[in-house]
């Protein structure tokens, strides 16, 4: 079946089987940027934007996206590069496997709450899981980018 | 699971004769769970445009469509205004955001998990649930049906009311399922309900009658609810935890509940 949608801010039609999930659809059409972890519901590593709200693109069937925005970190580069420079200082970065589903999170996170408080920004992040840097630096850079500091 | 075809009706008769057309349709829940469901779908049936994804508050009811996610579920005021943000905090248990994004009420209940973080603190509350093309029925009642129902989940309907709730979801980490999780709600009458015992979540009725009939509460009252937990509501191991471990839980959380929702 075809499924029409906006992939970062492109029209895009993909060809896919009924119960294709979007992980795997984007995957096949070279959006390696979206990662696979766990493959069952948990980790966020393959986390993307729906109608600018972070889902995991494993759960989803591609064919229940018709006419919907997807937004991974490949159309928000400038915004991306933005985050990546605070995880850097902060040394929140090892493998970096889990950081595009974290930015596109972290990016959310930042559209919907405008001072949120260190409570929120855990309760936000807390389905994206990281098997090797901890979290205290990345907490820091996520409370770095949001207040904008230098 | 294998689907063959694809569907999005556009009103509510088309989709229920897509529905009653063949055995082997389904109705498409978030889908989070789908992946591990081991059967065949002839066509399964995407309800997503007709409109069932609105949160009503009206004076006595809040009004939920099916389709709702458990995130919008999670963070609209009228949900946070029942018993004291108790059923906010229980969807807000539930995995991650992203995860919440994509689930829904109707999917959640339909599948009548039994590990469901949702389900126990529900049935604290009056609620409703209405099938197209015609029926109600309560929550309990729903959970109890041994068969599949035949119709649509649309609405669930909950009753304002404003008494103090209590979630408590016992996992091994954030993420994981629920070992066990407790509910408890007190307004002029005690509902107690517990899930993942692993089995579906249910009302400790003995308890809460027990509880209602008694004139004054007394810490001895109280540790005889926790004691006729145990006795009354089943529970066994499984690989998330043994029988015994669950009863201790069970215990202590439904008396810390019973004197949270009852602190003035």
């Amino acid at each position: 079946m075809k499924v029409n949608f906006i992939l970062n801010n492109q029209e895009v039609t993909y060809e896919v089987d009924p119960g294709e999930v979007l992980l795997d659809s984007l995957r096949k059409n070279h959006l390696v940027s979206v990662k696979r972890g766990c493959d069952s519901s948990t980790c966020g590593v393959c986390t993307v934007l729906l109608n600018d709200k972070p889902v995991l693109s494993c759960s989803l069937l591609t064919a229940s996206i018709e006419g919907k925005n997807i937004t991974t970190v490949d159309g928000l580069q400038k915004e991306i590069e933005e985050i990546a420079h605070y995880f850097g200082d902060e040394g929140a970065d090892q493998c970096g496997f889990c950081n595009s589903g974290l930015a596109l999170t972290i990016y959310a996170l930042k559209k919907e709450y405008k001072h949120p408080t260190d409570e929120e920004i855990k309760h936000y992040v807390v389905g994206n899981l990281c098997r090797c840097s901890g979290y205290q630096a990345q907490f820091l850079a996520i409370k770095r980018y949001l207040g904008g500091a230098k | 699971m294998e689907i063959k075809n694809y569907a999005r009706p556009s009103s509510l008769e088309e989709a229920y004769d897509l529905l009653t057309t063949s055995g082997q349709n389904a109705l498409l829940g978030g889908g989070v769970w789908m992946k591990y469901a081991n059967r065949k779908v002839d066509t399964m049936i995407d309800l997503s445009l007709l409109g069932l994804n609105q949160i009503v508050e009206k004076k006595d009811e809040v009004i939920i469509g099916a389709q709702t996610t458990l995130r919008d579920l999670e963070i609209n005021q009228a949900i946070k205004n029942l018993g004291t943000d108790f059923l906010s905090q229980a969807i807000g248990s539930i995995v991650g955001v992203a995860f919440r994004n994509v689930a829904t009420i109707g999917g959640s209940i339909a599948g009548k998990y039994p590990f469901s973080d949702l389900i126990t603190p529900m049935l604290c509350l009056n609620v409703t649930l209405k099938f197209f093309p015609d029926e109600e029925m309560k929550l309990s009642e729903y959970l109890d049906q041994k068969h599949k129902h035949p119709g649509i989940l649309t609405h669930i309907i909950i009753k304002k009311t404003k008494g103090k709730g209590y979630f408590k979801k016992v996992s091994n980490t954030i993420l994981d399922f629920s070992i066990l999780n407790v509910a408890c709600y007190y307004d002029n009458a005690f509902m107690i309900a517990i899930g993942s015992r692993p089995a579906k979540p249910i009302l400790a009725t003995h308890v809460m009658h027990m509880l209602n009939q008694s004139s004054q509460l007394t810490n001895e009252l109280i540790s005889s609810a926790g004691d006729e937990i145990i006795k009354t509501i089943p529970f066994s191991s499984d690989d998330r935890g043994s029988k015994a471990y669950r009863e201790i839980l069970a215990k202590t959380y439904v008396m810390r509940g019973i004197k949270e929702v009852t602190k003035p």
